[in-house]
């Protein structure tokens, strides 16, 4: 109780005096704010591709890939696997029996941005059962491929952030002219960045016969174990299934890995700065109460209540910062949308990050507040009485 | 008479640059309680580091430091915390109050150390405050109040956790003479009507007149004021 009463004093007088010498601590504020400002900036773009892999998933598809696959863009499958997987238990069946699965098949083909980016725009290949694998998909505009045709549908982000992508337009696909014959609302989910068409004219014009993956909507989501094993215990299947999130996330690890790299790699050489700025600031702090924290000293106050009370201040300091810094990174990109790698996805500030941010803002206001919280302690008492 | 301060062949060094530098040369001092002293002498002749040895602010280097019945030199820096804010008040040149307080939470401020009950440290406060004649002044800011008026509230903190022994360094070294004489007479009134053992290190002689006995520091020994006055 003491001890607190101390610590509690000495906070109190310290956070009080902040007014008097609000320079120095506002190069804590705004060293700590901008960090984070970046930090939570970068984090963004892998919250962006999280939220983009976790969205539009359903608990009630599965994927099944080729075996060892690490996700379903490393996946190739033989064409004869989909009968095989179709007839699997846990794969729902329609009214008239017939199993709702899908053989995909997917590329990239090269797009233009409307700000005259180069990027990437994938084509998908779905089986005739895609309405009803994927029911999401809604023509909003013309009408559904036709299999056998050159025909796409593609999502209206397409149209929105590319140039060249009309309805009626046509669109060279290895060497071959497709028709965009439709356009399909956006949903949040994979298939926003896509062109849609029927994988058999798809891998005709290909010249391919494998599936990169078959999607499959399965009885319900306790189904999955059951279907999985299936798979699993059918050595001449060569696969694996997946549920329709892990698949989803996995496609997106490697490049949330690097992204997350970057931001915390960015982030910690700036966090540095800051620490340097929260020193500068906390000495100063230190020195302009020299006399104040020996007298307290000397009426009988401690050694440990000083050095966390400097702390305590310096951590009061960094949360606001950590917070302006997230709600200035939130303001500025929050929402916006990136078209890049192939992949179009918004940039989401997350309480996720946020909570980052004060995390790291505290670590730096400690390590910040450290020595001259020790130098508040060690000063000689009375010494430090005679400073003016 | 019982003994407060005691020092027997207490040496005091400082550390400047590379070399030791010996300020207090075995200085041998009795006090008793219920005395009221002035430490005088010249600059830099050790009576601030001989009062900052008495308050417990300094550790000896040599010899013997007993205060209020409790050997200093044997105590560790926490426990010689816990001693000050038992036995010793201290009231300081430039006051050094704190300037965010109020006069009311200044004098508040070594009760915090007590177990003392919110309300309990009110009513001491207030008593504190009283009798350095300041009830009217309590709410306002160091900055609001005379240099006199806040060197009585330094005065009302210092005892307010009724400390045994009252520690003064230059009390009136930063006020004018009238202040200064009221600021003496209210120390003069601690020492006869409340007991307080006051040790007062001053270079005003009129200071030191309040005083019931004088000591004389001199290159860091007690000098008879006859030596002072041939040195």
């Amino acid at each position: 109780m003491n001890t607190l009463r101390q610590i509690g004093a000495l906070t109190a007088s310290g956070l009080r005096s902040i007014p008097q010498r609000l320079g120095a601590s506002l190069v804590t504020i705004v060293g700590i704010t901008t960090v984070m400002a970046v930090l939570v900036s970068l984090l963004a773009l892998g919250q962006g591709v999280t939220y983009l892999a976790g969205n539009g998933v359903r608990a009630d598809r599965a994927v099944v890939t080729s075996r060892g696959a690490a996700s379903a863009l490393q996946s190739n499958l033989p064409r004869n696997v989909f009968g095989k997987i179709s007839e699997l238990p846990g794969v729902k069946r329609d009214a008239q029996g017939q199993p709702l699965t899908a053989g995909t098949s997917a590329l990239l083909i090269d797009a233009v941005s409307k700000q005259n980016q180069r990027a990437s725009v994938g084509v998908l290949g779905t089986g005739p059962r895609v309405k009803e694998v994927w029911p999401e998909i809604r023509v909003t505009e013309g009408r559904w491929f036709q299999p056998g045709l050159h025909e796409l549908i593609m999502c209206e982000t397409v149209r929105s952030r590319f140039k060249g992508f009309e309805l009626g337009d046509h669109i060279r696909v290895h060497g071959t002219d497709w028709t965009i014959v439709g356009v399909f609302a956006a949903w949040g989910g994979l298939f926003d960045n896509d062109l849609v068409t029927d994988t058999d004219t798809l891998n005709s014009a290909l010249s391919r016969n494998t599936l990169t993956t078959i999607a499959v909507v399965l009885d319900s989501p306790s189904s999955f174990d059951k279907f999985k094993k299936a798979v699993a215990d059918d050595p001449t299947l060569e696969a694996q299934a997946k549920t329709e999130a892990v698949s989803s996330q996995e496609m997106f690890t490697g490049l949330k890995g690097i992204l997350d790299f970057v931001s915390y790699f960015v982030g910690g050489i700036m966090a540095l700065g800051a620490v340097c700025g929260a020193l500068a600031s906390l000495y100063a702090a230190v020195d302009a109460r020299r006399r104040e924290i020996a007298t307290l000293r000397a009426i009988g106050f401690s050694s440990g209540p000083v050095v966390i009370s400097v702390l305590v201040e310096s951590m009061v300091l960094a949360l606001p910062a950590a917070l302006l810094g997230a709600a200035i990174a939130w303001y500025l990109f929050n929402g916006h949308v990136v078209a890049t790698l192939g992949l179009t996805f918004p940039l989401t500030v997350s309480l996720h990050s946020v909570g980052i941010a004060i995390g790291w803002s505290l670590a730096i206001a400690l390590i910040g507040g450290f020595l001259p919280a020790l130098r508040a302690a060690d000063m000689p008492v009375a010494t430090a009485l005679r400073a003016t | 008479m019982t003994s407060m301060v005691s020092f027997k062949n207490v040496v005091k060094r400082y550390t400047r640059g590379k070399q030791k530098v010996e300020v207090l040369h075995g200085i041998d001092l009795e006090a008793e309680a219920g005395e009221f002293l002035a430490l005088m002498g010249p600059s830099g002749s050790g009576k601030t580091t001989l009062l900052n040895l008495i308050g417990g602010l300094d550790r000896a280097d040599q010899g013997e430091v007993m205060v209020a019945g409790q050997r200093l030199d044997r105590l560790s820096g926490s426990q010689l915390a816990k001693w000050r804010a038992r036995h010793v008040g201290f009231i300081f040149q430039f006051y050094n109050l704190l300037p965010v307080l109020s006069a009311e939470r200044n004098v508040e401020v070594p009760l915090l150390l007590t177990n003392l009950s919110r309300s309990q440290r009110k009513k001491n406060v207030a008593a504190a405050l009283e009798v350095v004649g300041l009830s009217d002044r309590a709410k306002h800011k160091p900055a609001e109040l005379s240099g006199g008026q806040q060197q009585r509230v330094a005065i009302a903190r210092a005892i307010v956790a009724d400390p045994t022994l009252l520690v003064c360094d230059e009390p009136t070294g930063d006020l004018d003479r009238e202040t200064a004489e009221e600021i003496l007479g209210l120390l003069q009134t601690l020492n006869q009507q409340h007991g307080k053992t006051i040790i007062m290190v001053t270079h005003d002689s009129r200071a030191a007149d309040h005083a019931s006995r004088r000591l004389y520091v001199d290159k860091g020994r007690l000098v008879t004021a006859d030596q002072m006055r041939a040195a």
